[in-house]
């Protein structure tokens, strides 16, 4: 670890909550449905999109409406992006002539971008055409904005008490879009653009190299989707190494601009939070839960990979950083991006649920590959669009009941109580979470098309695997690349993993704000529990780290710690 | 039900036509105008003949010149099949690889000691297709480089030192060098020095 480079992450830290901040009160004002500076712009559109919708925007709804709604909007942009890959042969921009997506690679990959996941089955440039890219990045418009306004959803069923509507699905989901994806994705898109990312409907360019090689170098409309697929923290790439392709992330200024998009929105959201229910010390008591197991993810896995790999010091190689040498475990890291940045960047992808990669996360060190596994585990460290905070939100409600059991009192959040229902949903939320990652886990490993995706032998194989479904659960969409998942039983089964990992804790957590809406405020009292504060911070970091490592603990033990054992002990595994 | 669900399927049109094509044509638009060089890939011409992007790494494994990272790109920098090797620290498979790539550096350049050879010149970068080399690993080639061709060590020192891409904004990344911005300094170096060996070098250049 380096000087510069504790400062370059602490440097882009810092950018980024005080972007968060006026950023937080953007969203409020938008959600609140109150004036913002963008109105004389905007109005004018969404205005004409509402009558075109045929949509009365004050009109609220029930949850379950709200939801229903959501749900089958999120399925219909799922078939038309299915069908817009499977026939990709019949449609323009296409001028490889790539065939159409197998139906399997199909189903996967519809279903992965639909529930802002983006795991990548294929590479982008070998399979897709440059409009199917572009149908990917609809898609990546309306994941983010369904997680952004179920948490909205949340968020008012807290407010509200005795009442029965949330909002309406369309007008906030419409405002979502043009309000706050739109705009933020056309800025970065052009800076993005302006510091090398191509955008050009070519999809390959042959050169001869200066010594006589002759390269053939994949483009594309790359600089659109490398805004929203940060922004909405899809992580679903152009090219098949993602941010690590230099037309992705051509520079360490880009690359920090990357996890800058990547993270400002879901620290911003839990400022929103905060403004919305009118609590920011509670809001920013979550946001140091969050930080605090940011910062020491980031850390492990900094320490970690500037450390270097000893099989690789023992051979010769100088893993020592130095002025002149960069030192530490470099395979698959970019030079001039260098460890810090990639180590800050693959922690924040898994924090934030993102899935873009800037390195190969399968060739990082056995315990920073723990780390990002924990934290897609955990799936609450500030998180992606809207389920960020609805996994904190339920981590929470879980908190405050441990809590209230333990002095006997009825548990409260903030002024309503926590019943039977909301404790059963917040758990059934949890569960489903960890149930999930871990029977389809045990499935692979306990068959013949499970096992033969494996690429790196030993306790790395499983992690691995483990890492698949952990990725896909929690819709990050990052990968430990080596693992061949194209295949039938990959495609088939991460496919109802990313579908039911994405949608179960959503449904149990709206009806949660569905549950909480029609109850009665109870006026603060001496025996009102703090929710925020230190106690309340250990409270919650407790619950976060008890229920995390119980759940998780095993399997991470057979992987990524049994490897790094058997590495220090010299192991090498054939 | 009827008439929610024509909605549904309005509002899904009409958000792939915003969020699809007019969003990406925007975007091309603002390219075409503003950034037709870094639109179209930032790709670079001598002789009015394309030759690369600065910004994706070529395949230099000629001893006159200076080499870069290993690359699991398809056979070694193909530009369509971006990927890192993927392997884990701890594959043996891998291990015996670094040891046949860290011996071959060591022979190719036998002025490095055991121990010193720079980390990144025998691994793979992430997608195989980073131009980027260390300031290290770019110096310790200077005596090969020097001995084959008949440049100066000093000329080819001083050619490295002035070609290091420092941190941006002096805080973001690590210094090191474009192998393709310093290859091709060297071949002008090269084009004057010794002709004959510049042609079978850089055929890409001469002609």
């Amino acid at each position: 670890m380096t000087f510069t480079g504790v400062l370059q992450i602490i440097a882009v830290l810092l950018i980024m909550v005080l972007a968060a901040v006026p950023l937080s009160k953007y969203l409020a004002h938008i959600f609140k449905y109150e004036p913002t500076f963008l109105d004389k712009l905007i109005n004018p559109f969404e205005n004409l999109t509402f009558r075109f919708l045929n949509i009365k925007k004050e009109e609220e709804m029930t949850w379950t409406t709200y939801l229903k709604i959501g749900l089958v909007i999120n399925f219909l942009m799922l078939a038309v992006v299915f069908l817009i890959l499977r026939f990709q042969n019949y449609l323009p921009f296409n001028q490889m002539h790539y065939p159409g997506i197998p139906w399997a690679l199909d189903f996967n990959t519809a279903i992965s971008f639909i529930t802002n996941t983006n795991w990548q089955n294929y590479g982008g440039e070998e399979v897709m055409s440059n409009f199917s890219q572009m149908a990917l990045v609809f898609l990546q418009f309306t994941s983010a904005a369904t997680g952004l306004v179920f948490a909205v959803a949340f968020i008012r069923g807290i407010v509200r008490h005795e009442a029965k509507y949330v909002g309406n699905f369309y007008t906030d989901f419409i405002k979502a879009i043009y309000r706050i994806f739109i705009p933020l994705s056309v800025i970065f898109a052009i800076i993005m653009l302006s510091q090398g990312v191509p955008q050009t409907f070519t999809m390959q360019k042959k050169v001869v190299n200066m010594t006589g090689t002759k390269q053939t170098l994949s483009v594309g409309p790359v600089a659109s989707m490398v805004s929203i697929e940060n922004f909405g923290t899809n992580g679903g790439g152009f090219y098949d190494a993602n941010a690590a392709q230099p037309y992705e992330n051509p520079n360490p200024f880009t690359n920090a601009l990357t996890i800058f998009m990547m993270g400002t929105i879901p620290i911003a959201l839990f400022f929103m939070y905060g403004i919305m229910i009118d609590d920011k010390k509670h809001a920013w008591t979550l946001f140091w839960v969050a930080s605090t197991l940011l910062v020491i993810c980031i850390a492990v896995i900094y320490s970690q990979e500037a450390h270097g790999n000893p099989f690789l010091a023992h051979l010769g190689a100088n893993v020592t950083a130095t002025k002149y040498n960069p030192g530490g475990n470099m395979e698959g890291k970019q030079e001039h991006i260098g460890i810090a940045q990639t180590s800050f960047f693959a922690a924040a992808t898994t924090a934030f649920t993102t899935g873009n990669v800037d390195s190969a996360h399968d060739s990082f060190m056995p315990l920073s590959g723990m780390i990002l596994l924990a934290e897609m585990m955990l799936n609450l460290i500030f998180g992606g669009k809207g389920v960020g905070l609805l996994n904190m939100l339920t981590m929470v409600i879980i908190g405050v009941f441990i809590a209230g059991l333990m002095v006997g009192r009825t548990p409260e959040f903030l002024g309503k109580k926590i019943g039977a229902k909301e404790v059963t949903l917040a758990t059934l939320a949890m569960f489903a979470h960890a149930f999930i990652i871990l029977v389809p886990f045990g499935i692979a490993l306990s068959t013949a098309g499970g096992l033969a995706g494996i690429f790196n032998p030993g306790p790395h194989g499983l992690s691995e695997v483990l890492y698949a479904f952990t990725s896909s659960v929690a819709n990050n969409g990052s990968a430990f690349a080596g693992l061949d998942g194209n295949t039938v039983f990959y495609n088939v089964i991460l496919g109802f993993t990313l579908f039911f990992g994405r949608y179960i804790p959503i449904i149990c957590q709206v009806a949660i704000a569905g549950a909480l809406i029609k109850k009665k405020r109870i006026p603060e009292s001496a025996g009102t529990f703090p929710e925020h504060g230190f106690l309340f911070y250990s409270v919650v970091l407790g619950t976060i780290i008890l229920i995390g490592a119980l759940t998780f603990f095993p399997a991470l033990a057979l992987g990524p710690i049994a490897e790094h054992f058997a590495m220090v002990k010299g192991h090498l595994f054939y | 039900m009827a008439k929610e669900l024509i909605r549904m399927i309005k509002i899904t049109l009409l958000l792939y036509v915003i969020c699809s094509i007019a969003y990406t044509f925007f975007i091309w638009g603002v390219g075409k105008v503003f950034f037709p060089f870094q639109a179209g890939g930032s790709i670079i011409y001598k002789n009015s003949k394309p030759i690369g992007s600065m910004l994706i790494g070529e395949k230099f494994t000629s001893p006159y010149i200076f080499n870069g990272r290993p690359s699991y790109a398809g056979n070694g920098y193909n530009g369509t099949e971006s990927s890192g090797s993927n392997y884990a620290p701890t594959n043996g498979k891998y291990i015996a690889i670094e040891k046949k790539l860290i011996d071959k550096f060591l022979i190719e350049n036998p002025t490095v000691n055991k121990g010193n050879v720079p980390v990144d010149i025998v691994t793979g970068s992430g997608s195989g297709l980073g131009p980027y080399i260390s300031i290290a690993a770019a110096l310790d080639q200077v005596p090969r480089i020097s001995k084959l061709t008949g440049i100066k060590e000093k000329t080819l020192r001083k050619l490295v030192i002035d070609h290091i891409s420092g941190r941006q904004f002096g805080i973001f990344g690590t210094p090191g060098l474009n192998t393709d911005k310093l290859n091709l300094m060297l071949a002008e170096i090269l084009k004057v020095k010794n002709k004959k060996l510049f042609k079978k070098v850089f055929s890409g250049l001469a002609g």
